[in-house]
């Protein structure tokens, strides 16, 4: 093999890792926005204006996994939230979704989230079932 | 340097640049799970939830793959050996994608998008390591 085969080959074969470990999987090349509304996460869909937040409720925490409208995960810089109108806890950001402490007993959830890029949205959440 | 060492030296080139991708995509992988997840240009999310300890599963073969492949680069005896083991985890990978292509996991016309990274880039890889073998032997 002379040297410019090898460098082109090489090249190739550099992407190589980064395609089969990410592209092949991806099922995204279909979708387009807001055709996606499936829970990832065994949790509830929303659609905020143009973005999505997917909330998963456990027994003592809430998650948020915000997306844009294709659903790219994006990451939130702050978040403010109040449970029926009182702060409890605090949200943290911990490797790609938003945590909470989940108060015991609560109806009414208003969340609202800054973006990375300084976009900000705001949205209520009802205690399990479905925002307003 | 007589032609057929210059040719030879040239697998250096393909090792050095291959070996280098495997090892910075599994050290990436390693070392933040949710980043490689979030930012790897292929939106990863689209397949599924993170599963940290998976990526990092997965990170191990790229690392040791990528570690194999430049360590070759030197140790010439191990050239074989690693393109052997690197085709074959490519060759097993695209398999899975056939498999989960004809039972209907992947949309239909999925394969389109695998044609080139996944099914070409394999062949690619195989008919290189039997190049190399070929000229192992020689």
């Amino acid at each position: 093999m002379n040297r410019a085969g090898a460098a082109a080959a090489g090249c190739v074969l550099f992407a190589l890792p980064f395609l089969q470990s990410g592209l092949g999987e991806s099922h995204w090349h279909g979708a387009g926005p807001h055709l996606d509304h499936a829970p990832r996460h065994g949790g509830s869909l929303l659609m905020v204006g143009d973005f999505h937040v997917e909330v998963v409720e456990g027994a003592k925490r809430i998650e948020l996994y915000v997306s844009d409208a294709e659903r790219r995960p994006l990451e939130a810089s702050s978040v403010e939230a109040t449970y029926d109108g009182r702060r409890e806890g605090e949200v943290r950001w911990d490797s790609y979704r938003l945590v909470a402490p989940r108060p015991p007993g609560y109806s009414v959830a208003d969340y609202r989230i800054r973006l990375g890029s300084g976009t900000s949205f705001s949205f209520r959440w009802r205690g399990g079932s479905r925002r307003s | 340097m007589p032609e057929q060492n210059r040719e030879r030296d040239s697998w250096a080139v393909v090792l050095l640049l291959f070996g280098l991708g495997n090892a910075l995509n599994g050290l990436w992988m390693l070392a933040s799970p949710a980043h490689w997840y979030l930012n790897l240009p292929a939106n990863i999310p689209g397949s599924g939830p993170l599963n940290e300890h998976f990526v990092r599963d997965i990170g191990c073969i790229f690392a040791l793959l990528g570690g194999a492949l430049l360590a070759s680069i030197r140790v010439r005896g191990w050239r074989l050996p690693a393109m052997l083991a690197a085709a074959a985890y490519s060759a097993a990978h695209a398999l899975v994608h056939v498999f989960d292509s004809l039972r209907g996991l992947f949309e239909p016309g999925h394969w389109r998008f695998d044609f080139g990274p996944v099914y070409l880039a394999s062949l690619l890889l195989l008919v290189l390591t039997l190049k190399l073998a070929r000229e192992s032997r020689e």
